[in-house]
This record gives structure tokens, C-alpha cells and sequence, in this order.
């Protein structure tokens, strides 16, 4: 209800407003001065009623006997009772029985004391509903004289939503500090802004080696090591993490007893809402053993890598040194051949051609182990090959070799195939090579390059309908040196579909190889895994 | 005047009688001067050594260099005639088993005029010297000696 005496525009609830009517009045009642404006009590009190009954928290006032005076809406709704029902009640109906004996011990030391052992404060109690029910209150207690009549009026707030968030708040710090604790693996400790401990965890205690309470305060540069603290690295690493928000290193650290461990360590900056540096949070892994294996993985790299080059030594005298004499032998057979063949027979002359076949033979096996080991070793320049038309160039080649033969070449257009263009093209001349040598015994013959599902994946084939070969020796066909021909009935080194073999391996697929005898042969391969 | 001299380095007696035969086949009449190391082969293009007073400006109309080499290699050899003034446009070929990239590429890094691989087949091999004959000692035109100046 607006009131104009209280001042235009403003609502009458104003606590100023209020406040300052109320001092006015109880100047005047001490001054024993009779009011000047007779409806000014009235309308202040039922200011101070309506404020009063609309104020959020409990207001309940009280006699020295202990009895209720008042007992405002907010009481009502918090304790369930009506204040007429309340009203020359006890304050003890309010609370639970354990809270009596202390209650009123407090209060009748108040009264004859007036020693204001709680009055003025804030305490944490509970109240009791009319149902029985209990929650946690507030109570804020004032007292006051009216003559000698001592009064108490309290100030209740219903603080059960405080206390569950309180509650929860525990529970979290404390599920955080469990969890702290348990982690055994990793040390996380938290530094003050200048890099001093302020929290250490288990596992820090199990990693470095320090207690708790030996290390709590003490600068986190001493788990450095004297030449990187004298570098000033673990100041750096501060300013990193105040810099970069994180920073993160591998290194080595020393443990309480002086020894070191190889540390996989993150330091994050921790800033207040507002930006504000308040220190920072580290978390640091013992990294030794995955080092160590780090380390004998680059040592075991480091002899692969001598083997490599003394193969490349032997490879390179091989080249070298084996070729001389058989160039002496084919050449010299030869020379003999050409120069002195009417010294020879027949007999004599056959003879030789043999020895100058086997040379060449020997020759052309070199050239194999030597790519075959040239493929091992060279560094692969992957790229999109265009698989049909590398098919469409080698059918053209082989024809022309031999153009009285009746090949029919089948190749599917648009094949592409990624990888190293020298080596994949020297996977498909293999396989189209030897579809080609052993068709030629065919009167006519179907070679065909395509791709096809296998297993799920795209696999690329070359499939001739030539001798083919006995599924049970399918295994033998990949490795140096292995024929499933003699060379009477088809030349060759062994050393092709090994060297095929190993490429397709080296990019990460497969080959694999299907036949029957007489009625061909089919070559699958994929590329990448 | 560059000389019509042809000079072999080569140490395997099998391969130093298979080029005379082949270049003797392919009717190659030129003075072969053969030397059986590398430091051999500087002592004749140097005039040192054993050779010691040979006219050096008549430099060989070819030399064929094998690469691997005992006491001096033959690359070895190659980078100190490139790195003579008096040497340094000599016709070089580079004639060798090893087929290995790396000497490839060192010996055109050096500056060999081209890089022949000897054929297992002595019919190939026959062909190759045959070639190089044709070209070296007929149709390239062989720098001038050494004191000329551009006019």
C-alpha cells in the first residue's frame, strides 16, 4: 500500500525511508517527548509490519521468558506452524529436543549475565518443522531493551540448499584429492607463481622420492639437474608456461636420492578469473623405460643401418667383381669360336657355346640379385601410376618381340595404382612377361591385366591361360632362386616373381598367386594395407 | 695437336685383352698405351713418372677408365685431370662393371664425358668399343691443345 507521506514516487517498503522514520521514533520515545504527528506511530508500525511479513527470511521474536511474540510469514512457511498458532508458544517447539538444554542455558545466562555470548552473531543450527521434519538453519540473534524487558528477535534463514552445495563442494575436493592421490603413475604437484610446491601428490612421492611435507615449499628446480638449473632452464620453463598458457618437454629430472629419470613433464599456467597468475600445475611421467627402449630401438636402426651398407658394399663388388670374369670367359669362348673354330669339331664347338650360355647365365642371375637387392634398399617415390596404359606399352613391347605369336592382350581401362613408379612398373613387366613366356608354348594364348575384389579389397591381377603351375608348389614361386620350370622348357633367373614380391611388400601389400597345370596362371596383388 | 693415342686403364688383364682384341676386330689401328693402376695412368697424362718428358700436350684421343683401381682409383684420376689446366678438356670415358648409381652420378659430377658399362656379352662388349672408337676417334672433334687462345 503506497503511502504519500513516506515521499513522492517512492515505495514505502524503502529501508532508508524506513530506517530513518524508526530512528526518529525511538529518538523521541528515549527523549520521553510526546509525538508531535499522532499518526506516525500507526503508520510506522504497520510499515514495519508489512516489512516485516514480506521479508524472505524467518524473523521470530521472543520474550524473556522465552515465549514467541511474533512470528512473521516467512517463520510460517519455514516451520509450518500459523503465528497465532505460534504465538505465546516456547521458542523450544522450534527445535529439535538436543537443541533444549543448550538453548536454554544460553538464554538464561543472557538474561542474568547479558554477557552476548551468541547474541549479535550467526549461528549453524537446525529447526524443527511442525511435521517433525529438520533442516539446517542460520540464526541470526539480536537483542533489545524495551524499559527493563529484555527482548530477543532472530533472524532465520532456511540454509538446506547452502549446506547440499557445501556438501557436494566436499565431496568434489574430495573425490579430486582421492583421485590426486591415487594416481601412482604420474607426480602432480602445484607450484606457487614462483615455482615454489604448494601440492604434491603420491605419485610424486613414489616418482621423485620426497615426502610430502619435505618438499612442500621448497623451489620445483631442485628435481632439475645443476647444469640445466645454472642455465636457468627451469625458470624458462615458467615463463613458457605463463607465456604459452602450457608448456611441455621431455628431459631428464633427479630424484630425491640424486638419480635421474627420464621425464615426460606438462606445466600449466593456473590464472584466477581474472587472468590473474596464481601459479602452476604440473604433471610429470616417468619416462625411463619407454626412453631406454626408444634408445635401443635407435641403436638396433643404427647397426640395421651398418648392415645396410656393408650389403651395399657387397652388392657393389658383386657388380663389380663378379662381372669381370665372366666377361672373360664369354669373351674369350667367344674369340675361340670366331678365330679358331677350324681347330675345333663339332663336339669341341658345342662345347663352348654351352660354357658361353652358361656365362651369360650367370650374368643375367647378377642383374637379378642385383635389382632384387636394389629394391630392398632404395627409397620409395610414391605417385599415381596410369596401371592401364603401363599395361598398354609392355602388351605392345612383347608383341613386338615376337610378332608371329597369337597373343590376345585384355587389359581394363582407367587402372590407376599409387606408389613407386620404377618399382610397380617393374612388378607389372614380371608378371606380363612371364604370362608371356609361358603362353608361348600355346598356339594361342589370352593375357589379362585387370583389377578385382578379393577378400574385400581392390586387388590388381595379371592371368594368362599358358602352363600354369601345380597349386601344391604355390608357396615356392615367391622366393630367389625357385623355379617350378627347368629351363630347357622355360628360361628364366627365379629371381622375377621374388623380386615382384618384395616390392609389392614394400608398399605394404600382398601377392599371391592362383593356377592349374595347362590351364594357366593368375597373379593377384594389392597395394597398401 | 691432341695425339691419336688411345689409353686403357685397366687392371684386370682379362678386360685389357678383350678391348685390344675388340678394338683390333673393329679395325682400331690407334697406338693403345695401356697403364695397369691409377697413378700409372697420371704418369702418362702428366708426363711424370715412367713417362717422365712426354710431351703432355698431346694429350690421348681418349682415355678409358676403369673406375675401380689399385693405389689410385679412378675417379681419383678423373678429378685431378679435370683439376689440371694443361688436362683438364681431355676426352674421359668412363668404362667399368659397376652399374651402381652412386658411381654414375660421381663420375658425371666429376666431369667424365660419358659412362660405359662393360657387357657380360663379348659380342656386346664388342658393339660398345666399336661405338666408341666411331665416336671418339672419328666423329668428336677434339679440343685444341693446350696455349690456343680464342681469337
Amino acid at each position: 500500500m503506497p503511502d504519500a507521506s513516506f515521499g513522492p514516487g517512492k515505495p514505502w517498503t524503502e529501508p532508508a525511508v524506513l530506517a530513518s522514520a524508526l530512528h526518529k521514533k525511538l529518538e523521541n520515545l528515549a527523549e520521553g517527548q510526546p509525538m508531535n504527528d499522532p499518526g506516525l506511530t500507526e503508520r510506522i508500525e504497520a510499515s514495519l509490519k508489512a516489512l516485516v511479513d514480506t521479508a524472505p527470511a524467518g524473523i521470530i521474536s521472543a520474550g524473556a521468558s522465552g515465549r514467541i511474540l511474533q512470528f512473521n510469514k516467512a517463520a510460517e512457511r519455514l516451520f509450518g506452524y500459523s503465528a497465532s498458532e505460534m504465538i505465546g508458544k516456547p521458542l523450544t517447539m522450534l527445535m529439535p529436543d538436543r537443541f533444549h538444554g543448550p538453548h536454554l542455558a544460553g538464554f538464561n545466562r543472557y538474561l542474568t549475565t547479558q554477557d552476548p555470548h551468541v547474541v549479535g552473531k550467526s549461528l549453524e543450527l537446525a529447526g524443527r518443522t511442525r511435521d517433525g521434519t529438520e533442516f539446517p538453519l542460520e540464526l541470526s540473534l539480536a537483542a533489545w531493551k524495551s524499559g527493563e524487558e529484555i527482548f530477543f528477535t532472530g533472524i532465520i534463514r532456511d540454509i538446506t540448499e547452502r549446506k547440499k552445495f557445501q556438501q557436494l563442494l566436499r565431496e568434489t575436493e574430495e573425490r579430486f584429492r582421492v583421485l590426486l592421490e591415487s594416481v601412482k603413475d604420474y607426480a602432480i604437484l602445484t607450484l606457487d607463481a614462483d615455482g615454489h610446491v604448494t601440492s604434491w601428490n603420491s605419485g610424486a612421492e613414489r616418482i621423485m622420492g620426497y615426502r610430502a611435507e619435505e618438499i612442500v615449499g621448497r623451489h620445483f628446480s631442485v628435481f632439475h639437474e645443476p647444469e640445466a638449473v645454472e642455465a636457468g632452464r627451469p625458470q624458462g620453463e615458467l615463463e613458457r608456461a605463463k607465456a604459452e598458457g602450457r608448456y611441455e618437454e621431455e628431459g631428464w629430472r633427479v630424484r630425491k636420492d640424486g638419480t635421474r629419470f627420464w621425464a615426460s613433464v606438462v606445466i600449466a599456467a593456473l590464472r584466477d578469473p581474472e587472468g590473474n597468475l596464481r601459479g602452476f600445475g604440473t604433471v610429470t611421467r616417468d619416462s625411463t623405460e619407454r626412453k631406454k627402449a626408444e634408445d635401443t630401438v635407435q641403436q638396433h636402426a643404427a647397426e640395421v643401418s651398418a648392415v645396410n651398407k656393408e650389403l651395399e658394399t657387397f652388392s657393389y663388388s658383386v657388380s663389380h667383381d663378379l662381372r669381370a670374369p665372366l666377361r672373360a670367359i664369354d669373351g674369350f669362348s667367344r674369340i675361340l669360336l670366331e678365330t679358331y673354330s677350324g681347330a675345333l669339331d663339332q663336339q669341341g664347338r658345342h662345347y663352348l657355346e654351352r660354357v658361353r650360355a652358361s656365362s651369360q647365365r650367370m650374368g643375367e642371375l647378377i642383374d637379378g640379385l642385383l635389382t632384387l637387392s636394389h629394391v630392398s634398399r632404395s627409397e620409395l617415390q610414391l605417385r599415381e601410376v596410369d596401371w592401364s596404359r603401363l599395361a598398354g606399352s609392355i602388351a605392345k613391347e612383347l608383341r613386338r618381340s615376337a610378332p608371329e605369336r597369337k597373343v590376345e592382350f585384355v587389359i581394363h581401362a582407367g587402372m590407376k595404382a599409387t606408389g613407386d613408379a620404377r618399382l610397380l612398373q617393374a612388378v607389372l613387366e614380371n608378371l606380363m612377361r612371364n604370362a608371356w613366356k609361358f603362353t608361348s608354348r600355346h598356339p594361342r594364348a589370352r593375357i589379362e591385366v585387370g583389377m578385382a575384389t578379393k577378400e574385400g579389397k581392390p586387388a590388381y591381377f595379371v592371368r594368362d591361360d599358358g602352363a600354369g603351375f601345380d597349386m601344391a608348389y604355390a608357396g615356392k614361386l615367391f622366393g630367389a632362386f625357385q623355379r617350378l620350370h627347368d629351363g630347357d622348357e622355360f628360361e628364366g633367373t627365379g629371381i622375377g616373381l621374388a623380386t615382384v614380391e618384395r616390392i609389392i611388400r614394400r608398399h605394404s601389400g600382398r601377392v599371391w598367386a592362383e593356377g592349374e597345370v595347362q590351364k594357366g596362371a593368375a597373379f593377384y596383388f594389392t597395394i597398401g594395407s | 695437336m691432341p695425339g691419336k693415342v688411345i689409353l686403357l686403364v685397366e687392371d684386370n688383364r682379362d678386360d685389357e685383352e678383350l678391348t685390344l682384341h675388340a678394338l683390333q676386330a673393329n679395325n682400331i689401328r690407334n697406338e693403345v698405351v695401356v697403364a695397369r693402376d691409377g697413378s700409372e695412368a697420371l704418369d702418362f697424362l702428366f708426363g711424370t713418372g715412367r713417362h717422365a718428358g712426354r710431351d703432355v700436350s698431346a694429350g690421348p684421343a681418349v682415355t678409358l677408365l676403369d673406375l675401380k683401381l689399385p693405389k689410385v682409383d679412378g675417379l681419383e684420376v678423373l678429378r685431378r685431370v679435370r683439376a689440371d689446366e694443361q688436362t683438364r678438356f681431355f676426352p674421359i670415358v668412363i668404362l667399368t662393371s659397376s652399374t651402381e648409381e652412386q658411381d654414375l652420378v660421381r663420375g658425371y659430377s666429376l666431369g667424365a664425358n660419358s659412362y660405359i658399362r662393360k657387357p657380360v656379352d663379348f659380342a656386346q662388349f664388342t658393339e660398345a668399343v666399336r661405338h666408341l672408337g666411331l665416336y671418339w676417334l672419328l666423329l668428336n672433334e677434339a679440343p685444341p691443345p693446350k696455349g690456343s687462345k680464342v681469337s
